[in-house]
């Protein structure tokens, strides 16, 4: 199995550095290096690799930002030289980073991890532009950071302009509107139970029939959600109830 | 008051008038005094007119307290119970003006002594605090030189950088280690020293400039105009590389398309006067700590108190660092 990667870092000596420890393992195919965020942008909406390491220190914009522009985020490998606090300031961590300069040993490390997690994740290739339960999100909420996997997130919550996310027992804010994010969710796992809410029907402990031909999800964190009646009759038909 | 009570034979009711009575003057007329010497004498630098004033209120404040002392004996014998044999002999000795004058000034006078010691103290103990506090800001500030001497950042992207390199170009390669070895070496052995030339410490910076280059490439242009009579004059070390490392960090290499670097060093009037230019725009706050620019502002103010001066500001597109140092 080729792993497609991509690097992203702005100096050109730190790629080639880079590239001659990758050229040791044959199962990662660079498809494309990129000497800032926006051209790595365009980069990764073209070619949609499965692996990206960003270095974190650029131009004009850091590689956080280029996690926020994107709506699916690859697996990431950080690398940098000395930036371990912005590092630690993810909360869910769910990626691994190098140290410039990086030794064999650590590199191999990190490749090990990265190819664990592209185990657990099914080979299902996405057909068209929404995203599938394994896709990682990126979220900033503050000085928080957190990658999460789609099919992680409980449900969505809209809280002015913004959209609230409910995963484990976190809560950050997304700054995109529910319906933009409603666009991109995967039909199959998500519902829109009313105009506040969309919810993973995975979580869905119980369904209760409420007055006026409405529904009440009962969700697995203890959550309860009422279905508006149109999404009532919706949801009916789409569970064959 | 004291000799009130050397006297025998004297009534409960006069001992206990003459103490509240004795009590509340003292308080009364010490209180106004404390308030003026409050006001009125400067403790931090004194001189022989806040002296005069001290003795002024004192002797004011002792007829005051006498006065008063006076007027409530004189209410007693007038308003009070009938006075025993005792009673008039004590009273009598106070008809002698010149015993309360004593007696108020002694009182007084030990109150003003005490008043005056505690103050001391005080303020020997407070200099004593500023001076620790002091101490500790100098050492603070050695701290930061220290800190921003060697930017771990850039010293890690070299080494990076360095071992890239290694695989195209060997020799330049061998060249970069050398000249961070170089800037190392400087950072480690003339943190304590005071005063360097300019020619050496525009050797660490062309090191650094060199260095920056593996990393920017093109990115980054570095011009000097360097006036050929400053180039033996003495400066503090670090001075000028702190400014170009700034121009580095938080100029060219945010730019995606790079820019470039103008340092200008030149003699006039009897300064040396250092400018550093770069592309791009004055950013304050904006994930930056100023910790740089806190060192060099501190270290010039430690050298050279108020004869030197360092301002940072932005023309037409660029940021100009530029710093007066006064010739020894």
């Amino acid at each position: 199995m080729k792993i497609e990667a991509v690097i992203v870092e702005d100096s050109r000596l730190a790629r080639n550095e880079l590239k001659e420890l990758i050229k040791k393992y044959p199962e990662i195919d660079l498809v494309g290096e990129a000497e800032n965020v926006d051209k790595g942008f365009e980069l990764i909406q073209e070619k949609s690799p499965k692996l990206l390491f960003l270095d974190i220190n650029m131009p004009e914009k850091d590689g956080f930002e280029l996690l926020e522009m994107l709506d699916e985020v690859p697996i990431t490998v950080f690398t940098t030289a000395f930036d371990e606090y912005a590092i630690k300031s993810f909360e869910y961590n769910a990626l691994d980073y190098l140290l410039k300069p990086v030794s064999d040993k650590r590199f191999a490390m990190a490749l090990d991890k990265v190819k664990k997690k592209l185990a657990e994740t099914s080979d299902e290739k996405i057909t068209d532009k929404r995203l599938s339960a394994n896709s990682q999100i990126f979220i900033k909420d503050g000085e928080a950071c957190w990658l999460v996997k789609i099919g992680e997130i409980s449900h969505f919550e809209i809280v002015g302009n913004y959209t609230r996310v409910f995963f484990g027992d976190k809560t950050p804010m997304l700054y995109k509107s529910l319906n933009q994010v409603e666009e991109k969710l995967p039909e199959q796992d998500f519902f829109r139970a009313n105009r506040q809410q969309i919810v993973n029907t995975n979580f869905i402990d119980n369904v209760v029939p409420w007055f006026n031909g409405k529904l009440k999800l009962q969700m697995k964190n203890g959550q309860e959600v009422e279905v508006s009646r149109r999404q009532s009759y919706i949801f009916k038909d789409r569970m064959s109830l | 008051m004291l000799s009130i009570f050397i006297l025998k034979k004297i009534s409960v009711e006069l001992v206990v008038y003459s103490i509240i009575t004795g009590i509340f003057i003292g308080i009364f007329s010490t209180s106004l005094l404390r308030w003026y010497l409050k006001r009125n004498v400067n403790f931090e630098g004194f001189d022989v007119k806040d002296f005069v004033k001290i003795l002024a209120s004192f002797f004011v404040t002792s007829g005051l307290f006498g006065f008063l002392n006076f007027g409530s004996g004189y209410a007693y014998v007038k308003w009070g119970p009938e006075l025993t044999e005792a009673e008039m002999q004590h009273f009598e000795n106070y008809d002698a003006t010149w015993i309360w004058i004593v007696n108020s000034m002694f009182i007084i006078g030990a109150w003003t002594v005490t008043y005056l010691v505690i103050k001391l103290l005080l303020k020997l103990n407070r200099d004593r605090i500023e001076r620790l506090e002091l101490n500790t800001h100098l050492k603070q500030a050695q701290l930061n030189t220290l800190k921003g001497q060697i930017n771990p950042h850039f010293m890690f992207n070299s080494l990076n950088n360095i071992r890239g390199l290694m695989l195209e170009d060997v020799e330049k390669s061998r060249e970069m280690l050398t000249k961070l070895s170089e800037i190392l070496r400087y950072s480690l052995t003339k943190n304590n020293i005071n005063a360097i030339a300019v020619e050496e410490e525009l050797e660490v910076v062309d090191n650094y400039i060199d260095l920056s280059k593996i990393q920017l490439e093109d990115r980054l242009e570095f011009v000097k105009e360097i006036g050929e009579e400053t180039l033996k004059l003495q400066i503090p070390p670090m001075i000028i590389q702190l400014l170009i490392e700034n121009a580095v960090k938080h100029g060219i290499s945010n730019l995606k398309q790079g820019g470039r670097i103008v340092l200008n060093l030149k003699q006039e009037d009897g300064l040396l006067i250092i400018e550093v230019k770069n592309t791009g725009k004055l950013q304050i706050g904006k994930n930056t700590t100023q910790l740089g620019l806190k060192n060099i502002r501190q270290r010039l103010k430690l050298l050279y108190a108020d004869k030197a001066s360092f301002n940072l500001s932005e023309i037409t597109g660029e940021v100009v660092a530029h710093i007066k140092i006064p010739l020894a």
